[in-house]
């Protein structure tokens, strides 16, 4: 994600919970997604696009 | 002298705008043209160009109405009337071709006096019987025109007549109620001398990122299907590194381009050119990003990750089948094993690699239409590739069409490389049932197997692969017989039709094209694994529930994500999924899956856990799938409702209060919120 892009919450928490950066680095990994695929064709776009690709094969 | 040049016409569809927008804008005005404007104008002679496609897509553009062929035609005709010229230069592609003569004879009416020629692949192939079939054209000039058009502007400018018709080489003529053909012109050998193609005339080029640059001519294979010997030849020539690097500057400092697709049949063939090419441009400095053409064989990964650190981000890989055999037999003769490996190569140093593959060859057996529809399908395992199958067209002066030419035969399955849109034009129609001669790739080479049924195969091989990737190599690791998954289909087809007592639906390219297919499909694999037609294996039902799961998705009727930007939220505030995404779970490791079906030969045995996935659809942008951590989809499913921040961290807590203390608890469900928030997958709302 770029930085332009970034989006980021800050939650005004009560003192006694209260995270340090290192604990809040710690614990973001147990809730972090990867992206294990990603598709170009979106369900709503896919015929078009599929129409578009036969538009550009090779003369 | 006045001349204007008319591009060929590329696009075709009429029934989507935005279709046959998209699918135009990115190649601007044809190169050709660009490339004749320019040598004209060094001899001071002032051109317009017309170009049809641009006309077509202002039409599509602004009209409120359905347009039509006739429509188009009609634009065409006006364009031309207006056109003020003493010569009419029709650039032509063969699935455009029949358009090209109708115009022609439109310039020919509107402009009496004016000379009307062709020229173009298509033209140069087929000059004598275009010649002798429609005597509004005066001339045909035959392969690269740079210099032979303008010797022949020369020959029938009244004022500077230097040389008559018969002494200018490469040019087919009408004489006296006959055709005359003189010699083939010499090649162009220093194209450097060329100048740079008249790109200020493209009246969109300030708009463009990304052009077509011709970088050199030439191919030495003989390829039996293949018509570019006939145009350009078979002697490799290419323009200077120095050259083509000043001209990407130029064009970058003119118009900030800043992509270029590299025009070469073969830009591969000397390695040393392109290892030179790619050092220079990496020791300039410049970053561009390009594209090219090459064969299997002509690259290895040492110069393909050369490409790739030079801003090399696609390749044309023309395998045309998987056929061992058949690679023999069209004298192509690639190692199948070495094209994988380059595709391999390619993907993986990150470029976007089309794979082009043809089947209906005249000694196609069922073998290898089956091997080359396995070659299709193993392609998309690699990450970037993009395999791509046509059914063969006889082009003109092929080897294959005139082995054929006698028994080629009109059956109105046209290959897409003939393209001519969803609907036939009539008037086109009725010129290519009277000239065959003229127009013989709109017909078809007689073939061992039903042309319908490789058509079909073809429509559904493809549309599979498009819609399910991961399903179609699953169903080629669990049958090795895709052929037989089609038979199976069609026999599904026809039990279901009689099922449900109704005509069986009209299975057209359109038809494999829609989501209606994509829905039928996923019926017929879960209908055979229950009846036995397909093998009941655990990798073929998980994947069958990862396909469903995905094609069942209703898009979010909005393309935004969550703003990005720092908020600061109290614990009143609310939150939810945001719009668009789904978490499902498997009971299976969906990313160990994913994993084992890319970039490998056979399928791993996954895993029997559970796993948890966020699907991300918004209308019109990119599905994206997300694994998700346990604790993560935990706390998203707590967020189903606009619960408060409060509420949904007390729930988190009191679920997890046996294994740690509630501060702990509530450090952790703060930390995840801040997480999801920032992968885009939650919103926030203030608590009014």
């Amino acid at each position: 994600m770029s930085e332009s892009e970034c989006r980021q919450i800050i939650i005004e928490v009560p003192p006694e919970i209260e995270l340090s950066e290192d604990e809040l680095a710690k614990l973001v990994e147990k809730f972090r997604s990867d992206i294990i695929e990603m598709r170009n064709n979106s369900i709503d776009l896919q015929t078009k696009m599929k129409q578009i690709q036969a538009r550009v094969r090779r003369k | 002298m006045q001349i204007c040049l008319i591009t060929a016409l590329t696009i075709f569809d009429f029934d989507d705008p935005e279709v046959t927008t998209r699918a135009h804008e990115p190649l601007g005005t044809q190169l050709g043209v660009l490339c004749l404007a320019a040598s004209a104008a060094t001899h001071g002679h002032v051109s317009t160009i017309i170009d049809l496609d641009a006309i077509a897509a202002s039409l599509l553009g602004s009209s409120r109405k359905q347009v039509t062929a006739d429509d188009l035609f009609e634009a065409c005709v006006h364009a031309l009337a207006r056109a003020d010229a003493q010569l009419f230069g029709f650039s032509s592609i063969c699935s455009s071709y029949p358009l090209t003569v109708r115009l022609a004879a439109e310039a020919k009416r509107l402009h009496p006096q004016a000379y009307v020629v062709l020229g173009g692949p298509q033209a140069t192939v087929v000059d004598t019987p275009t010649l002798e079939a429609f005597p509004w054209i005066d001339a045909i000039v035959r392969g690269e025109a740079d210099w032979t058009l303008l010797r022949l502007i020369d020959a029938i400018d009244e004022r500077r007549v230097t040389a008559s018709l018969e002494e200018v080489p490469g040019i087919t003529f009408h004489r006296n109620g006959g055709v005359v053909r003189n010699p083939d012109a010499r090649l162009i050998a220093n194209l450097d001398t060329l100048p740079l193609p008249a790109f200020e005339m493209d009246p969109q080029i300030k708009y463009r990122k990304s052009v077509q640059l011709e970088v050199g001519r030439g191919c030495p294979y003989r390829c039996t299907f293949c018509s570019t010997n006939d145009f350009f030849r078979r002697s490799p020539r290419f323009k200077s590194t120095d050259v083509i690097l000043g001209q990407m500057k130029e064009l970058h400092e003119r118009y900030g381009i800043t992509s270029f697709s590299l025009v070469h049949d073969m830009f591969t063939v000397d390695r040393k050119r392109v290892v030179e090419f790619a050092e220079a441009l990496l020791n300039s400095g410049d970053l561009y990003e390009w594209n090219c053409s090459a064969r299997t064989d002509r690259v290895d990964d040492e110069l393909l990750a050369l490409m790739a650190k030079s801003g090399c981000v696609g390749i044309f890989f023309g395998v045309e089948t998987g056929s061992s055999r058949l690679q023999r037999v069209i004298d192509k003769g690639l190692d199948l094993g070495t094209a994988r490996e380059a595709i391999r190569s390619a993907t993986a140093h990150g470029m976007k690699t089309a794979v082009g593959l043809i089947t209906g060859f005249p000694e196609e057996e069922r073998n290898d239409l089956r091997d080359t529809i396995h070659f299709f399908v193993q392609a998309t395992r690699f990450e970037h590739a993009e395999p791509q199958l046509s059914l063969l067209a006889p082009l003109a002066g092929t080897p294959i069409e005139k082995s054929y030419r006698d028994l080629l035969a009109l059956d109105h399955i046209y290959s897409d490389i003939s393209q001519r849109g969803w609907r036939e034009d009539p008037k086109d129609l009725q010129l290519i049932k009277e000239f065959p001669r003229v127009f013989p790739n709109f017909y078809a080479v007689p073939t061992l197997l039903p042309r319908r049924y490789i058509a079909e195969v073809r429509d559904f091989i493809d549309g599979m692969a498009f819609w399910f990737r991961w399903l179609s190599i699953t169903l080629l690791d669990a049958t090795h017989d895709l052929l037989y998954v089609f038979d199976e289909w069609l026999r599904w087809h026809a039990y279901r039709a009689q099922r449900e007592s109704q005509e069986s639906k009209e299975r057209n390219s359109r038809y494999y094209c829609s989501n209606v297919f994509a829905h039928d499909l996923l019926a017929f694999v879960r209908e055979s694994i229950d009846s036995g037609c397909l093998p009941n294996t655990q990798s073929l039902r998980n994947v069958l529930e990862y396909e469903v799961a995905l094609c069942d998705l209703k898009p979010a009727l909005t393309a935004e994500a969550p703003p990005p930007g720092i908020q600061r939220v109290s614990l009143k505030y609310r939150v939810r999924k945001a719009e668009g995404v789904v978490v499902r779970s498997f009971s299976f490791d969906l990313p160990g899956l994913l994993d084992s079906l890319r970039d490998r030969e056979k399928l791993c045995k996954t895993d029997n856990r559970n796993c948890y996935a966020a699907i991300i659809a918004r209308r019109g942008l990119p599905i994206h799938v997300l694994h998700l951590s346990e604790e993560a989809a935990e706390l998203l499913l707590l967020c189903s409702r606009e619960n408060t921040i409060d509420y949904v961290v007390d729930k988190y807590c009191d679920a997890h209060l046996e294994r740690n203390n509630r501060v702990v608890c509530k450090k952790a469900a703060f930390a995840g919120l801040t997480r999801l928030y920032e992968d885009g997958l939650l919103e926030i709302r203030s608590p009014s």
